[in-house]
């Protein structure tokens, strides 16, 4: 039996980088990750999302093992605090956290401005107390995880914040469009979010990370859900590429790689956004028939959960091109690698 | 910085070759035996062991690359995370003996972290361990089954394995830290 | 007090519009002397610098009720350290001035505090600050109140404001506007626009305190031509373009309207949320991003305010509007808020700056920065907020607020160095509101004395 092992060195194994690297793994290298928190995508450089991704796939090879866990996280305590009901997101977090083989706590709480509680600041304050080195955070005011990471002492990661970003939702969404896409490259291609932008957070950070991926991003829906994005579909963003704003779908989906669904609420039926959920299915749920105007082979994605019926027909989220599962087996690696990657910060900056 | 060479390239090759002769005897046969390379110059070393042993032997072992950096013990003390360069394993380690391969033995850390993570994927019947270079200070109860050169050194010393496949160049180089460099 | 004697200083009397060097001293607390020099032809007003005391059209001293975020008192101290030796509080305590017991306290404090500085106190349109039926006008007019605001709150019933309009006409007081359409701003976070968008925080559009000038300037005129011919509408905290460009027409057709803005939607725009930390003039294409000028956290709490701080192009409008006329006064808008009320999610937190003490500097980093005239900055710090007021009585003296350099009468001015700047910090600010976006940043004009009435409110430590 022989086996030829594929050359597993970096593609920049240039034998001055080699000789740098020789002696350098106890030093910060050019590629060496530097961010102690994951609060968005958007200071994140091209080279940082390709280390991201890079140590993603070493993740997905531990998942792939009869015992698919590392003592890399041992003695570390990561604190999961989730101030919105998410069972996806938190779970995903627990699991990669516990395959690096950290301590899990999860805290469900509660926070408003008008029930005054203890405040955020002291819940983090306490949680530091009881020993945590990390805290993965769910929050539904935008921003607020940036308040946490100012008052925290360890490494704080952003599990989703209000309509503001969540990172690591678009690293898995862009990991996932790589590893299925021909050439492994999003550059070039068409990938179209369809449905709520206004209200979400996963299209926010998906903005960053793809446009700096250079693919040739669309946003879709009702003009309703669009408001303020053809704005920022006009700025010039350095490092990214332009992306455009349509409100017609057959615009949108006409020759598209990846197409993502996104989750619609019934709630913007009763702020006057939208005339019903029955006129938005048959506008812009995604069908089989609205589907066949993208590629042959165009990834169906979706950040769930899925109203399956409403803004995604069952038959496409189960279907051949659907890559809904992946998301979710590649979420837990691209956790599993942020968590690894902040882990080595140093604290003192 | 000064560098003084205690390898060349052919040294390098004559150890390799004694390595892989001394690995057959030592399991008496190529039956049930399995190289495991660490990343990163560990992995080069194996593929040129198992080329070695192909051609005295005749028959091809399996190879296999192991990343250990999710298994080192001074991760909370490094300044960044290292790049991780990637494990495969593309052979079931139950049963089989694994010679682990490394470039330098110094504290014995890193082949602590190798049969940790090796062990992860099975229960090979054996482990066993050889080294282009030992260059003493253990601070882990490990010891080389097969050494290509024993370096005697200092802690301020440090050792660079080259390689062609990594460094374009086949050398063992022995240097010793400026004050400021040292740990 | 009190003696001064300042020879060679850079006087600027916006009452006559003069402005040069001159020797003045004061004594006895009275303004004894004013001596122009002849003019030298080189116009500095680089180093002292000697103006009126300044007047404050809109403030927040939090008593009774919130007497952690700031107590008459210290919003007195404050207001000397930052020129001011004559402000007008906003009747949002608890309880609110909407009768004229509680007007009667917040003057009493002014007083028993023994601090020089003059405290004017607007009353509540409506009671409780509701916006369903009137407050005690009249009673509160009697009682001092310079006119009547629900600020914080606009009146959204149009036919409240109107009869609020006619019956504060009546009584030759004024009535107070925060312009603000609240079914466009339900739940808003930030100006609507890039910064809103990419933060993900909820939009707070221009239209939505356009719609509602509109609506004031129409009712205004439909009072004005039907009941009430001496109705007078104040226009508060204006912070965009198109709210100038409401009120220049509204003027130029001769409405009885009056407006101000605040130092911070004149120097500050919504990039600040974004982590950027430049002054609108010099924001490049306004797109903090694109200019990499973003240096700070994005989300910091001391820049929620209400109205949201705007774009570089809506401040700018602000200033133009200043110079041309259209803009009458620089008004504070000081809101202290405690730390508990400010550090928390962007979206729980208080709205509004701790303005009184950076408010001058602000308006010099605009004369620095060539947008305004330094006499044009010190107009609308002291005589254009004085002529909001015009003949509206002070409730201690019967005699209505008149900013000046008078020989003869009790001194009441501000001396400055405007050559020395000075670190804004959570110690250097008297007011009880930490909560300024320029904590850490240097401010220019370092003010070393104010004088109220004849006494001393703010004498630097170093002078």
């Amino acid at each position: 039996m022989t086996i030829e092992l594929e050359p597993t060195a970096s593609p920049t194994t240039m034998p001055q980088a080699a000789a740098r690297e020789a002696d350098a793994s106890r030093a910060p290298t050019a590629d060496a990750w530097k961010h102690r928190h994951v609060l968005d995508v958007d200071d994140f450089s091209t080279d940082e999302i390709e280390l991201a991704m890079r140590t993603t796939a070493e993740m997905k090879e531990i998942l792939a093992r009869p015992i698919a866990k590392v003592p890399t996280l041992r003695g570390r305590s990561v604190t999961i605090l989730f101030y919105e009901a998410s069972t996806r997101t938190r779970v995903s977090f627990e699991v990669a956290a516990k395959n690096l083989s950290a301590d899990v706590v999860n805290i469900a709480a509660q926070s408003s401005s008008v029930s005054k509680g203890e405040s955020l600041i002291d819940t983090v304050r306490t949680i530091e107390a009881l020993g945590a080195d990390m805290i993965v955070m769910r929050h539904a005011v935008s921003g607020a995880p940036y308040l946490a990471a100012e008052h925290f002492s360890g490494n704080v990661l952003n599990g989703g914040d209000g309509w503001h970003a969540h990172p690591t939702q678009a690293l898995l969404d862009l990991f996932t469009m790589r590893e299925r896409l021909p050439g492994g490259s999003v550059r070039g291609r068409k990938v179209v979010i369809l449905g709520d932008i206004l209200h979400s957070r996963v299209a926010r950070s998906n903005i960053w990370a793809l446009t700096r991926s250079g693919a040739d991003l669309w946003l879709c829906g009702p003009a309703t859900l669009l408001r303020g994005f053809e704005r920022w579909a006009g700025a010039t963003m350095p490092g990214s590429a332009r992306f455009t704003v349509a409100s017609s779908i057959d615009d949108a989906l006409a020759d598209a790689d990846v197409v993502m669904a996104l989750r619609i609420q019934k709630e913007r039926q009763a702020g006057g956004l939208l005339p019903s959920l029955r006129e938005y299915t048959a506008r812009f749920a995604l069908t089989r028939a609205r589907l066949a105007r993208a590629k042959p082979d165009a990834l169906v994605m979706h950040p769930g959960p899925m109203n399956e019926g409403v803004e995604i027909m069952p038959d496409v989220a189960t279907g051949r091109q659907s890559v809904i599962t992946d998301q979710v087996t590649n979420g837990v690696a691209v956790r599993m690698a942020l968590l690894f990657l902040v882990s080595g910060v140093p604290l003192v900056e | 910085m000064s560098g003084r060479q205690i390898m060349s390239a052919e040294e390098v090759r004559r150890a390799l070759i004694r390595i892989s002769h001394e690995i057959v005897e030592k399991h008496e046969g190529t039956e049930r035996l399995a190289l495991v390379g660490i990343q990163r110059r560990g992995v080069p070393l194996a593929r040129r062991i198992a080329g070695f042993i192909a051609e005295h032997e005749g028959v091809s072992l399996p190879v296999g690359a192991l990343d250990i950096t999710f298994y080192r013990d001074d991760l909370s003390m490094v300044a960044h995370q290292p790049v991780v360069k990637g494990t495969d394993l593309p052979f079931d380690p139950n049963g089989l003996t694994v010679v682990l391969l490394d470039d330098v033995l110094y504290t014995g850390r890193t082949i602590r972290a190798a049969m940790d993570a090796l062990m992860d994927f099975g229960r090979p019947t054996a482990i066993r361990l050889a080294v282009l270079v030992d260059r003493g200070h253990r601070e882990l109860p490990i010891r080389a089954d097969h050494v290509g050169k024993n370096v005697p050194t200092s802690r301020d010393e440090t050792i660079k394995v080259r390689l062609v496949e990594t460094d374009g160049v086949d050398e063992v180089v022995i240097e010793r830290l400026e004050p400021e460099e040292r740990p | 007090m009190s003696d001064l004697e300042i020879a060679g200083a850079w006087v600027v009397d916006p009452t006559t519009g003069r402005e040069g060097p001159a020797d003045l001293a004061v004594e006895d607390g009275v303004l004894a002397r004013l001596d122009w020099h002849e003019p030298t032809g080189a116009t500095v007003g680089t180093g002292i610098v000697v103006a009126p005391g300044l007047v404050d059209l809109h403030a927040h001293f939090r008593e009774p009720g919130f007497e952690d975020a700031e107590t008459v008192a210290t919003g007195q101290l404050a207001a000397g350290h930052g020129g001011f030796s004559t402000v007008c509080l906003m009747p949002n305590t608890d309880p609110p001035v909407d009768e004229a017991p509680v007007l009667a306290t917040v003057l009493g404090r002014a007083f028993e505090s023994g601090s020089p500085v003059r405290v004017l106190a607007w009353g509540a349109a409506t009671r409780g600050r509701a916006g369903a039926e009137l407050a005690s006008l009249g009673e509160l007019a009697d009682g001092g109140a310079l006119g009547f605001s629900d600020d914080g709150n606009p009146i959204e019933s149009g036919v409240l404001f109107r009869n609020a309009l006619v019956y504060a006409a009546m009584l030759g007081r004024i009535l107070v506007d925060h312009p603000e359409d609240r079914a466009l701003t339900k739940g808003a976070e930030a100006n609507e626009g890039l910064v809103a968008t990419v933060l993900g925080l909820r939009g707070w559009p221009a239209a939505g305190e356009e719609a509602a000038v509109a609506r004031d300037l129409a009712i205004l005129a439909d009072v004005v031509a039907a009941d009430a011919p001496g109705a007078r509408l104040h226009l508060t905290h204006l912070s965009t373009a198109g709210s100038i460009e409401l009120v220049r027409r509204a003027k130029g057709a001769r409405l009885p309207v009056t407006c101000d803005v605040t130092p911070h939607h004149m120097a500050l725009t919504d990039e600040w949320l974004a982590g950027a930390r430049r002054f609108a003039w010099g924001s490049g294409r306004g797109n903090p991003w694109e200019d990499g000028a973003i240096v700070a956290l994005p989300f910091a709490t001391s820049l929620r305010v209400n109205p949201p701080l705007r774009t570089r192009s809506d401040a700018l409008a602000l200033l133009a509007g200043l110079r041309d006329g259209t803009v009458d006064a620089i008004a504070t808008d000081h809101a202290p808020h405690t730390q508990v009320d400010k550090e928390v999610e962007f979206g729980f937190a208080a709205t509004g700056i701790s303005g009184m003490e950076t408010a001058l500097g602000l308006a010099l980093a605009a004369v620095e920065a060539g947008q305004l005239a330094l006499v044009r900055a010190v107009e609308a710090l002291t005589t254009g907020p004085a002529r909001v007021l015009g003949d509206v009585p002070m409730a201690a003296t019967g005699r209505p607020v008149a900013p000046g350099l008078v020989v003869g009468q009790a001194a009441d001015l501000v001396v400055l160095d405007r050559a020395d700047g000075w670190e804004v910090s959570a110690r250097s600010l008297r007011s009880l509101g930490k909560n300024s976006p320029l904590l850490g940043m240097r401010l220019p004009g370092r003010v070393l004395a104010t004088v109220a009435g004849g006494r001393l409110a703010w004498l630097d430590d170093e002078a």
